[in-house]
């Protein structure tokens, strides 16, 4: 496919490789949680150098659920008009250790779960699937498996400088978890821990058939296993779910389909923002292209907080 | 004698993201085939906000040049992919940890550790990748010689209750991300010398005398109160390069980032081994405990985001 050299930033709103690492370079400087990566190297796309494939942050903080935001009633959307006071101070009180809440939260959990608008977008699958696995089975018998591959010649060396260590979190969160074969894709056990902090790595890519950055989203739970599609349109403003938010095959990692924003929109959008400028006899830097696209991405994912520090005045 | 306490360590904990799992099911088909040569991999651990004492790794262990996340540090790697489960159970555990341990040893004697320090940071990987049911049972182990014990002659002490603990943390500064792995802070209040070092500049040309003020400084990935596994190698190399230590009272400073980059909570354990290191004879310790507390493997069930069946059933 042809790749751009000649920039069209301004006519169209679309970018080329170079303006991108450009653009890129502007963000991890600025918003010094961001960084490049190189990607699995089998998948090093030769227009852009090979340590600067894509950009990545980690392990943002995800405290809400989109839906709960969204449908928990008139009382708390109003509260967020005013800003996202309402839900600050609801994890606060949570931390606080205020169990109440808690509850109350694991029930509005499972009311949307019956939600009729759930189950029309899980089709056939039965909605309590999110919250309950149905492998217990299978895990108990692969707990079985792997005691017969124990070692017991190994621990005959005595050692007296290794330290017994139990996690807090684990003692926290969940204390049964010691006995429980690692499972890395398992969803999560039990519904409370739905409302624990989950963690978003979010990725920008350069997409070369839209000329535009791409938007990608990886969420893990607290025990930072990864969660499922399902449990990450949660996460999700409920207007974009399966619509502007699609797996797709990830550029420059191994794996399975991720969730990322659909670029089709991206340059249309970015073409408006710089005419406003240029109405208000500003001009727009191309370097600034993530700053802004950061900004209007978060429409989509708004309940995650990442790191973001700039702020960006259309007059 | 009973009133000695002795420093102990606390033991990594593997953490592998499923991308590593997709990336090593792609290079068993696409390129090892039948083949089971040990790759060498990347890993990486981070001391700011640590959580337990991870070393992590993902689909990035299997570049050929390590990039690491942000606020991490490097350590060194070989996965031994074998083709059955029974080769997997059969081989010859100690065998392998004292092969990967000999590796070490040869490392810090020739000095390559010393120039290169992240050779000190060691995982292996022993595994077998069950494609068909997206089952892959793994391994880890920490390889590290089994070095006389470390007394620990005071209890640990936060960096932010030490005098002038500004000084330090201004002299570390100056170092950049990657240089702060392992590195040695020469401290002298009388001469109003706060430097940070690397190992080559403290100790290639060992002054004793100087070396009274050293404070030998490594990037702790642990949360507890016991510095990370991976001090147990920085000891070792310091006691094998210069020997005038052992029997010396040594201060070593975990560095611990917090989320805002401070180094406050980070710890200084003051410590002495006694006595030298036999390493015609040394043993080796490092295989990781499995979930029960027990010496065995552990098992990773990739089948929902591998299984084609399962795919399909999950893209509705």
């Amino acid at each position: 496919m042809h790749i751009p050299n000649e920039s069209k930033f301004r006519e169209t709103g679309v970018l080329t490789p170079e303006e991108f690492v450009a653009a890129g370079d502007h963000l991890v400087h600025h918003c010094p949680t961001w960084q490049w990566a190189a990607g699995d190297e089998s998948k090093t796309k030769t227009y852009l150098p090979k340590d600067k494939q894509f950009l990545i942050t980690r392990n943002v903080a995800c405290y809400r659920r989109c839906k709960q935001m969204e449908y928990v009633g008139e009382e708390t959307l109003v509260e967020e008009e005013s800003g996202d006071g309402g839900w600050v101070e609801t994890h606060q009180l949570n931390d606080d250790g205020t169990s109440q809440l808690d509850d109350k939260i694991c029930e509005l959990t499972l009311d949307e779960s019956k939600d009729e608008m759930f189950t029309i977008e899980n089709g056939k699958r039965s909605p309590l699937r999110v919250v309950t696995t149905d492998d217990d089975n299978e895990d108990d018998d692969e707990a079985i498996d792997m005691d017969t591959f124990e070692e017991s010649g190994m621990l005959e060396l005595v050692d007296p400088a290794v330290a017994t260590t139990t996690r807090k979190q684990d003692i926290e969160t969940n204390p049964s978890n010691l006995a429980s074969v690692v499972n890395a894709s398992e969803t999560t056990n039990s519904a409370d821990s739905v409302l624990r902090t989950r963690t978003y790595d979010l990725h920008i890519t350069y997409d070369k058939y839209y000329q535009t950055p791409r938007l990608w989203v990886v969420g893990y739970d607290e025990q930072r296993k990864p969660l499922t599609v399902e449990q990450m349109y949660e996460d999700v403003s409920q207007d974009h779910a399966k619509k502007t938010v699609t797996m797709e095959s990830h550029p420059h990692l191994p794996g399975p389909n991720m969730a990322s924003v659909h670029p089709c929109r991206h340059a249309d959008i970015m073409k408006k923002i710089i005419q406003t400028v240029e109405e208000g006899g500003g001009q727009l830097g191309v370097h600034l292209y993530l700053i802004i696209f950061l900004k209007f991405v978060q429409t989509v994912i708004p309940t995650i907080e990442y790191d973001f520090t700039q702020n960006f005045n259309m007059s | 004698m009973s009133d000695i306490k002795i420093l102990q360590f606390a033991p990594f904990e593997s953490f592998v993201s499923p991308t590593f799992w997709h990336k090593l099911a792609e290079l068993k088909l696409d390129y090892d085939r039948l083949s089971d040569t040990k790759r060498s991999i990347f890993g990486y651990y981070t001391n700011r906000k640590a959580s337990g004492c991870l070393l992590e790794v993902d689909y990035s262990a299997y570049n050929s040049e390590a990039q690491v996340p942000k606020f991490s540090h490097v350590a060194h790697g070989n996965i031994y992919n074998k083709n059955t489960i029974e080769e997997f159970k059969a081989l010859d555990k100690t065998a392998l940890l004292a092969d990967e341990g000999k590796q070490l040893l040869d490392d810090m004697r020739s000095g390559r550790a010393l120039s290169d320090a992240s050779l000190l940071t060691r995982f292996f990987v022993l595994s077998f990748a069950d494609l068909k049911c997206h089952s892959y049972y793994y391994w880890f182990a920490f390889p590290c010689p089994l070095t006389p014990a470390l007394e620990l002659l005071s209890p640990a002490t936060k960096l932010k209750e030490i005098p002038n603990n500004g000084n330090y943390v201004e002299a570390i500064s100056v170092l950049p991300a990657h240089a702060q792995n392992f590195f040695i802070l020469h401290v002298n209040e009388q001469e109003k010398v706060c430097e940070a070092l690397s190992l080559t500049a403290a100790l290639s040309d060992f002054d004793e005398e100087r070396a009274q003020h050293y404070i030998y400084c490594f990037a702790d990935p642990s949360e507890y109160e016991n510095p990370a596994w991976l001090m147990r190698n920085y000891v070792a190399l310091l006691l094998q390069k210069c020997p005038t230590l052992i029997g010396k009272s040594l201060k070593f400073l975990g560095l611990r980032y917090d989320q805002q980059m401070h180094l406050d909570n980070s710890l200084i354990w003051e410590v002495r081994q006694a006595e030298a290191c036999n390493y015609e004879h040394v043993q080796f310790v490092g295989w990781e405990a499995n979930r029960n507390g027990k010496m065995g493997p552990r098992m990773a069930n990739m089948r929902d985001s591998m299984d084609p069946a399962k795919l399909a059933e999950n893209s509705v």
